[in-house]
């Protein structure tokens, strides 16, 4: 599902400018990708707790080290989405290149765990453009699709592999907006709604196994809600993502490197202004496309991980976890999250047999839109067959 | 409604109940788990890593990009040997800052970060491992020149190595204003939200001259780096190179919390509930200093929490029209004015930086220094001589407005005896240095 959108006045040439990119991105490909920022370098308690605090994710299985050691894992592990801490899959090519009249939204995330994140391993990752291809024509306009592959290193070992899709989408900055919406205002009635929500949130599975054959096709997961997104949420989601936060004399002189990226603010005219932070400001986010504040793409992602752990209790793996970024979640928003299982089968990875199913995940926002679709592969465990980790021992980046 | 006596009341019995925290060890910004009943240790470990990457980025959040600081290879050929941080990264090891009395929905005051005077006794290094205690040491209720009362409350904070020997003190103030806009708790009713600022101020569109100006002060700065400045070189009246941050936007609220987040626990000694479901659930209990629930003016949501710093739909609540920095990240600041001044060699004795009024999201801010004395001094208890000069600073806003003042000590080396002697000798424990003579020029 797409956004709607508003237009005014004439229109530059999108099309020239989006094959401008195509061929600009193209030349990058297979390349280190050097625009994303790196996040946390090591898995130590206060970056594994800043992810947990930015979910708020309170499973003893991440937040109690004796709960851990007590676990099938024997000792304190970080939450699967916190490699999204170490690294975000959204390089946009050439995007900052040269300024162009579009923005950029991180559209789809496929991740794949082989093994956990432990406390106190040393992380790293290696990205790279892996593709840049046209994308759909939205309302009339050709879309750039660049992919971004991931590999996520944890104490010397491949843990997760990531694959990201940035759209690029031709817009007039300062006249048109990515949906016509407003920040949200909530009756009574749906406080109510929100509130009973919150309270009726199950507490998570934790030690007792789920498993495999207890599992039927059509398991409802329990709903989740989160929200309403303020200020908290995003900053402390931007805080778990890990980058360097320079001040404004040092970012300015990294945004000298980056002249795609240069956009005056719209409250102050001061020239030398992030284009692509300005979308999180309230006193600039029209100007750039964005009707209210937004929230960061991979939020929603790490969100889906809590949904799909807090389910399928401490002994399960979450295998892998596909998401489709449809609708952008802006501040004042609240999600509404559910999944169900649709498969069950069997997996035989070098001569080991993981119990699995396949799950259906969204979340929709309060006003019934679908915010972010997925499928997931959760391992879970069956009587004498415990989850063996690592899942491969050649694990494919 | 809230009538005046009720508020009275309350503001009474903040102030009583603050009275008598005097001189008890501080249970406010303690590391997760660690005990939040006052049972703790007086001095107890920080969670703060103080690796080279950490330095590197602390270095980045105050605009310090000196290679002293991020640069391992410069460190180990210094005189340090060793990469080093800027003194002020303690700040994460613990707020020097102490709110006062708390109870659930809080008091009806406004706070906002008066100053904070600095003490260093060494450089610090990667590897170290820093414990803090932190004791209110004073509550003092000056006349407000907007004739209505306020509170100071003065704090002393010492940090410590691995061996518990003191690396550094900070002598902080908060300043807690009431509102009676508020009731009787800390987050006023919506309906009387914008009802009164404490200042009048729209952001501030630059013009072209203006960010010509700015630009080039930015690209301008210089640093001395490993070429002494001689103390026989300097002479009062010197005026150090002013340093320059263009407009205050939101990504600069996020430096100062991109390291602090995560390193000070919740209010019941847990992790510290900022987001969703654990935020709601103390939300709506009444817990945590500042953040006490309060309807959003848009959303309408009961159990919004308190940024009231960065938030344009929040700031209200603090009685500000615009969303503002924090204080406590603008006092770190002048360290790399004093640093690009007296280059690799000087050691930051003392730095203080008081906040005169809040800089706005918009706001640029440049600070300047001046040379108001040289002399010799001897530490207690040391037949060590320094030299050292006092220099005043000054920030402005573009404006023109005075925004925070501050004095320093530098320790720079001789041609006669060669660099200051490091660490400073030190009384054990060093005495608590009083509000009133803290603050003054002569202590420097």
């Amino acid at each position: 599902m797409e956004e709607t959108m508003t237009t005014q006045g004439n229109l530059p040439d999108f099309d020239a400018q989006m094959d401008d990119l195509l061929s600009a991105s193209r030349e990058q490909l297979g390349c280190s990708a050097a625009d994303i920022a790196r996040g946390a370098t090591i898995a130590d308690w206060t970056n594994i707790s800043r992810h947990l605090v930015a979910t708020g994710d309170d499973n003893p299985l991440y937040t109690n080290f004796q709960h851990a050691a007590e676990s099938w894992w024997c000792g304190p592990i970080a939450p699967p989405g916190f490699v999204l801490s170490i690294l975000v899959p959204e390089s946009v090519g050439a995007l900052y290149q040269k300024p162009y009249d579009a923005v950029e939204m991180l559209k789809r995330v496929d991740l794949w765990w082989n093994d956990h994140v432990k406390l106190g391993d040393r992380v790293d990752a290696q990205a790279a453009l892996a593709a840049a291809e046209p994308g759909p024509v939205i309302r009339d306009r050709a879309t750039v699709d660049l992919t971004t592959r991931v590999a996520y290193r944890s104490g010397g070992r491949t843990v997760a592999t990531a694959t990201g899709i940035v759209r690029v989408h031709p817009l007039q900055l300062g006249k048109e907006l990515i949906a016509d919406r407003t920040i949200h205002r909530y009756s009574d009635a749906e406080i109510a709604h929100m509130e009973a929500g919150l309270a009726a949130e199950q507490t998570v599975r934790g030690p007792v196994p789920h498993w495999h054959s207890a599992v039927s096709i059509g398991d409802q997961l329990p709903p989740m809600v989160r929200g309403p997104v303020t200020w908290s949420e995003l900053l402390t989601w931007m805080i778990a993502e890990g980058r360097p936060a320079p001040a404004g004399n040092l970012r300015y002189r990294q945004l000298l490197e980056q002249p795609g990226n240069i956009r005056a603010h719209a409250g102050t005219d001061w020239k030398f202004s992030e284009r692509n932070k300005a979308r999180e400001d309230a006193l600039s986010c029209v100007d750039v496309g964005f009707p209210a504040p937004s929230t960061r793409g991979a939020m929603m992602v790490a969100l889906a991980t809590q949904m799909l752990t807090r389910w399928m209790g401490d002994d399960a793996f979450l295998r892998h976890l596909s998401v489709s970024l449809d609708m952008t979640v802006f501040y004042g928003d609240t999600l509404f999250m559910g999944g169900r299982v649709v498969r069950k089968f069997i997996q035989e990875i070098d001569n080991k047999k993981f119990f699995a199913v396949s799950i259906e995940i969204w979340g929709r926002n309060q006003l019934e839109q679908l915010a972010f679709t997925g499928r997931s592969i959760v391992f879970l465990p069956e009587k004498g067959h415990p989850i063996q980790l690592p899942v491969q021992k050649d694990f494919f980046s | 409604m809230t009538n005046s006596n009720q508020f009275e009341s309350a503001i009474d019995e903040f102030l009583d109940r603050t009275q008598a925290m005097i001189g008890r060890g501080s249970i406010e910004d303690l590391a997760p788990n660690a005990p939040v009943d006052g049972s703790g240790a007086a001095i107890t470990r920080s969670l703060l890593r103080l690796d080279e990457e950490t330095i590197r980025r602390y270095a980045g959040t105050i605009g310090d990009d000196n290679p002293l600081f991020t640069d391992s290879a410069y460190g180990n050929r210094s005189l340090y040997g060793s990469q080093i941080a800027p003194g002020p990264i303690l700040v994460h090891a613990r707020y020097p800052a102490e709110h006062g009395a708390s109870r659930p929905y809080g008091y009806p005051l406004a706070n906002f970060i008066g100053g904070v005077v600095w003490e260093f006794f060494d450089v610090i290094r990667p590897g170290m491992q820093i414990s803090t205690s932190k004791t209110l040491r004073e509550v003092l209720e000056p006349h407000s020149v907007r004739g209505t009362r306020i509170f100071l409350l003065a704090c002393e904070v010492t940090y410590y190595d691995a061996s518990k020997k003191p690396l550094a003190k900070a002598y902080g103030t908060l300043v807690q204003v009431p509102m009676k806009t508020m009731g009787t708790t800390r987050a006023m009713p919506i309906e009387a939200l914008g009802e009164t600022f404490l200042y009048d101020r729209q952001p501030y569109r630059y013009s072209p001259e203006e960010m010509t100006d700015i630009i080039a002060s930015i690209e301008g700065e210089q640093r001395r780096g490993a070429t002494p400045l001689y103390w026989e070189d300097v002479s009062i009246g010197d005026v150090l190179p002013a340093i320059h941050q263009p407009p205050y936007a939101l990504p600069d609220a996020l430096s100062y919390q991109s390291l602090h987040q995560g390193l000070v626990g919740g209010y019941d000694g847990g992790l510290l509930a900022r987001s969703f479901t654990p935020a709601y659930r103390d939300h709506k209990a009444g817990v945590g200093y500042p953040d006490y629930s309060r309807m959003h003016p848009v959303t309408r949501w009961p159990y919004t929490p308190g940024d009231e710093h960065e938030d344009t739909y929040l700031c209200g609540y603090r009685g500000q029209p615009l969303p503002f920095d924090f204080g406590i990240q603008r006092g770190q600041i002048p360290q790399r004015l004093l640093g690009n001044w007296a280059g690799d060699h000087g050691f930051c004795r003392k730095m203080s930086m008081t906040m005169g009024r809040p800089l706005f999201h918009g706001d640029a801010l440049v600070v300047q220094g001046r040379v108001i004395d040289k002399k010799q001094v001897t530490e207690a208890d040391s037949n060590t001589p320094y030299s050292a000069v006092v220099v005043a600073m000054e920030g402005f806003n573009q404006r023109g407005e005075s925004v925070s003042r501050g004095f320093a000590t530098i320790y720079l080396p001789t041609r006669a005896s060669g660099n200051p002697v490091l660490p400073v000798a030190l009384t054990v424990p060093p005495p608590y240095v009083p509000y009133n003579v803290h603050r003054s020029h002569t202590w420097f």
